[in-house]
């Protein structure tokens, strides 16, 4: 596969190139690095104000620091296919979530302990509280390339023309391998919400 | 390996591609007298829906990003960097915020809550539910012997289970009497992990996904009967 380093839109390839000079132990970038990463704090601000600002400042920053030791970790896999902040932002929002589940449970637990009766319902707070770590798991099991293509159109908003240029492919493989992804993430998606009604 | 024809398939790809259109006669036909492609279809465009929902809101959330100023955290970047880099990765140092206080308070809470069951019958206790995820099985309420511990997960894929034993359910701050990492959702003591055990235990599972991120936890207290 063609690896379409001259097709990237100039922020991607900036990116992955800052990246990679980090990774190659350019610590004087750090701070270039850190301009880029002021996405991760902002990004959970804005989840956060969707969500009904449920975390307290603190809590977020907090959030803020979790989420940078993880895009630290994982930046070697880091390919350039998008916007440094695109790519950050599903660990954001998954980070986020999880905070929020535990802040619930907490209320939750609190709120048992209190009243010795029910609390509402997570189920209530939000309907469908684990679709996003469902699609994006789903994605990560799956096979890669057709992910990518699920991830470039959906989430990057390309069309299958420019993911095509991108990825140096036919926009006809692309599409074929979009379908088999829809598939494919579909029979993933279908187990876990199938196994949660069984338990429930 | 499905028998689903090659065309059918073209077909469909060229559909959830938007290349093709369901009202045209053609496709109209073809997924009238397919039930397989009609049925392919339908799961194709609730897998659509469901990414394209996440994916506008990604987006959306992308495109306002740089009008953001001045979110918490900010200030903390590049020293954040910094450590990482000269490879301090330990555990930061926390505020004591808000959420920190609720777990205070909720502990609190928890322990008076304790004090008043601890000194009513003794009635088996229903397990306590943390969240999703981990169901215990086994060992609950009073039993002949410890034997297996057992216990059932569903929600999305975890990693490994953290199972830690407690003294009683009055204790659980201090240091557990066991603690085991596992990937199965079943740990049986030896010999010597069942002396460590006494005649009543607090026990708990949290299941910890790739992401180090918890996906609920369980308790329960266990006794043995015979004792």
């Amino acid at each position: 596969m063609a690896d379409g380093s001259d097709r990237r839109t100039p922020s991607a390839r900036d990116d992955l190139a800052l990246v990679q000079r980090i990774l190659g132990g350019e610590t004087a970038e750090l701070a270039a690095l850190a301009e880029r990463l002021l996405c991760v704090p902002r990004a959970l601000k804005l989840l956060d104000q969707k969500y009904g600002r449920q975390l307290g400042p603190e809590e977020l920053g907090d959030l803020a620091q979790d989420v940078l030791v993880l895009v630290w970790r994982k930046l070697g896999d880091f390919e350039g296919l998008s916007t440094l902040e695109g790519w950050v932002y599903g660990m954001c929002a998954l980070e986020y979530r999880s905070a929020l589940r535990q802040q619930r449970r907490l209320q939750q637990e609190a709120s048992v302990v209190v009243r010795r009766a029910g609390a509402p319902d997570e189920a209530t707070l939000d309907p469908d509280p684990w679709a996003y770590e469902e699609v994006h798991e789903g994605l990560r099991r799956m096979k890669r390339e057709e992910a990518q293509v699920l991830r470039l159109k959906h989430f990057g908003g390309h069309t299958f023309e420019e993911i095509g240029h991108a990825l140096g492919l036919s926009a006809n493989t692309i599409k074929t391998r979009y379908y088999r992804g829809l598939q494919e993430l579909r029979a993933r998606l279908v187990a876990p919400a199938r196994t949660r009604k069984g338990a429930g | 390996m499905s028998k689903h024809p090659r065309e059918h398939e073209d077909l469909l790809a060229a559909l959830t591609a938007g290349e093709r259109r369901p009202s045209e006669p053609e496709v109209e036909r073809q997924l009238r007298s397919c039930d397989e492609c009609a049925t392919a279809w339908a799961e194709a465009q609730e897998t659509q829906a469901r990414l394209e929902r996440l994916g506008v809101e990604e987006r959306e959330t992308l495109a306002e990003l740089g009008r953001v100023r001045g979110a918490h955290g900010e200030e903390r970047v590049l020293a954040t960097l910094q450590r990482l880099a000269a490879g301090e990765t330990g555990t930061r140092a926390r505020r004591f915020g808000a959420g920190a206080w609720l777990a205070a308070a909720v502990l609190l809470l928890a322990g008076a809550w304790l004090v008043v069951r601890f000194r009513t019958a003794e009635e088996p206790h229903e397990p306590k539910w943390l969240g999703d995820g981990v169901r215990l099985e086994a060992p609950v309420g009073a039993v002949p012997s410890y034997g297996s511990f057992s216990w059932s997960y569903t929600g999305r894929e975890v990693e490994r289970f953290e199972l830690k034993i407690y003294r009683s359910k009055s204790d659980p701050l201090d240091p557990p009497l066991l603690e085991r990492r596992l990937t199965e959702s079943t740990w049986t003591p030896d010999a010597k992990d069942l002396e460590q055990l006494p005649a009543r235990i607090y026990w708990v599972v949290e299941a910890w996904d790739v992401f180090e991120r918890s996906a609920g936890g369980h308790s329960a207290e266990a006794w043995l009967s015979s004792r």
